[in-house]
């Protein structure tokens, strides 16, 4: 059994310093995944609470056959699609209209931000905000791909869809990728 | 397979997704394909740069405040049922209430009632059978006991 495993257990019967070990060791991690969703260090904050709390209001029905990171990003991917859903996107400009004015590209939200401390190049900038346009489902899967490096069997058990599904939204996902950082490209 | 179907084991190949004999296709395939090349390259491109996002430390805040956000018990599930039921069932009570007691109010306590008044509506009550409602506020209002009756 896992560590992860054994804490979610614990937490389940109302060990609380379980579940706080629990918190400290993946917070980061949804933290990243919910500021490369949302753009915005503030919102990352936010569902990076809320995800933890559901997910110990949620940890009597967690059972061990499952595993825990896919467990905790299932609530965390619905997070992150309900709030895209449930609210504009802060930033009212888009990339295209950018390109099109002749502007530099965005300084990215979490550039702004000097407690996230975070430097991006130009083109970590414009992939950003390319990353920002797509459907929040998409955006959603390329950072448990990529990000957090979940298998396309766990992204499908995370989001509810068939590994097939999977397969052809990050391929999507990508042919638009591609297609917004080619002007940025020297 | 034509190149759409090779850019999507493109995208398969770069998540480590492809198998030996899909993987050999492929790379028979890129050998003689200018597009699925440039493909390969910006598609890996896109997966670079996202893997080159530095992993920014969270706020200090989350700890605590998911701390103290659990140490308020959520009701149990029976109690969450229950309140369910009763809040709503609370609600009717007392607006059955509201809505009998300003019956009983209009009807036999008017503001600034005379005697009079009250003696008629009850003389009105007086037909209600031995027993019943009525005939309670009757006995009571004659100041009780049932010797006249
Ligand atoms: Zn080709």
């Amino acid at each position: 059994m896992s560590d992860d495993v054994s804490l979610m257990l614990r937490a389940s019967r109302g060990d609380r310093k379980a579940f706080r070990s629990l918190v400290e060791r993946h917070q980061q991690s949804v933290y990243n995944f919910f500021l490369r969703t949302t753009g915005h260090p503030e919102d990352a904050e936010d569902l990076t609470q809320q995800l933890f709390i559901n997910l110990y209001r949620s940890a009597g029905r967690y059972k061990p056959t499952a595993s825990f990171r896919t467990f905790m990003y299932r609530i965390a991917s619905n997070l992150a699609v309900s709030f895209a859903r449930s609210r504009h996107r802060r930033d009212g400009v888009s990339l295209d209209q950018m390109l099109d004015e002749g502007r530099e590209p965005p300084r990215h939200r979490l550039h702004d931000d000097p407690a996230a401390g975070a430097e991006w190049s130009e083109l970590e900038e414009a992939y950003l905000a390319a990353l920002a346009e797509l459907p929040a489902d998409w955006r959603t899967a390329v950072e448990l791909r990529v990000g957090r490096q979940l298998s396309y069997k766990e992204i499908a058990q995370v989001m509810g869809k068939s590994v097939s599904a999977v397969e052809s939204i990050l391929f999507r996902a990508r042919e638009r990728l591609a297609e917004k950082l080619e002007p940025f490209k020297e | 397979m034509d190149c759409d179907g090779f850019r999507k084991m493109i995208s398969r190949r770069l998540d480590g997704e492809l198998g030996d004999a899909e993987l050999e296709k492929l790379e028979r395939h890129l050998k003689v394909c200018d597009a699925c090349r440039r493909c390969l390259e910006s598609f890996g491109e896109t997966v670079s740069i996202h893997k080159s996002l530095i992993e920014v430390s969270p706020p200090p805040s989350i700890v605590p405040s998911v701390m103290a956000a659990i140490e308020e018990p959520e009701p149990a599930w029976w109690v969450r049922g229950w309140l369910k039921v009763a809040v709503p069932a609370a609600a009717l009570i007392v607006l059955l209430g509201l809505q009998v007691g300003g019956f009983l109010t209009e009807t036999f306590v008017p503001p600034q009632q005379g005697d009079e008044v009250a003696v008629i509506e009850l003389e009105y009550l007086d037909e209600y059978p031995p027993g019943s409602f009525g005939d309670v506020l009757v006995m009571a209002s004659e100041g009780g006991g049932d010797e006249e009756r």
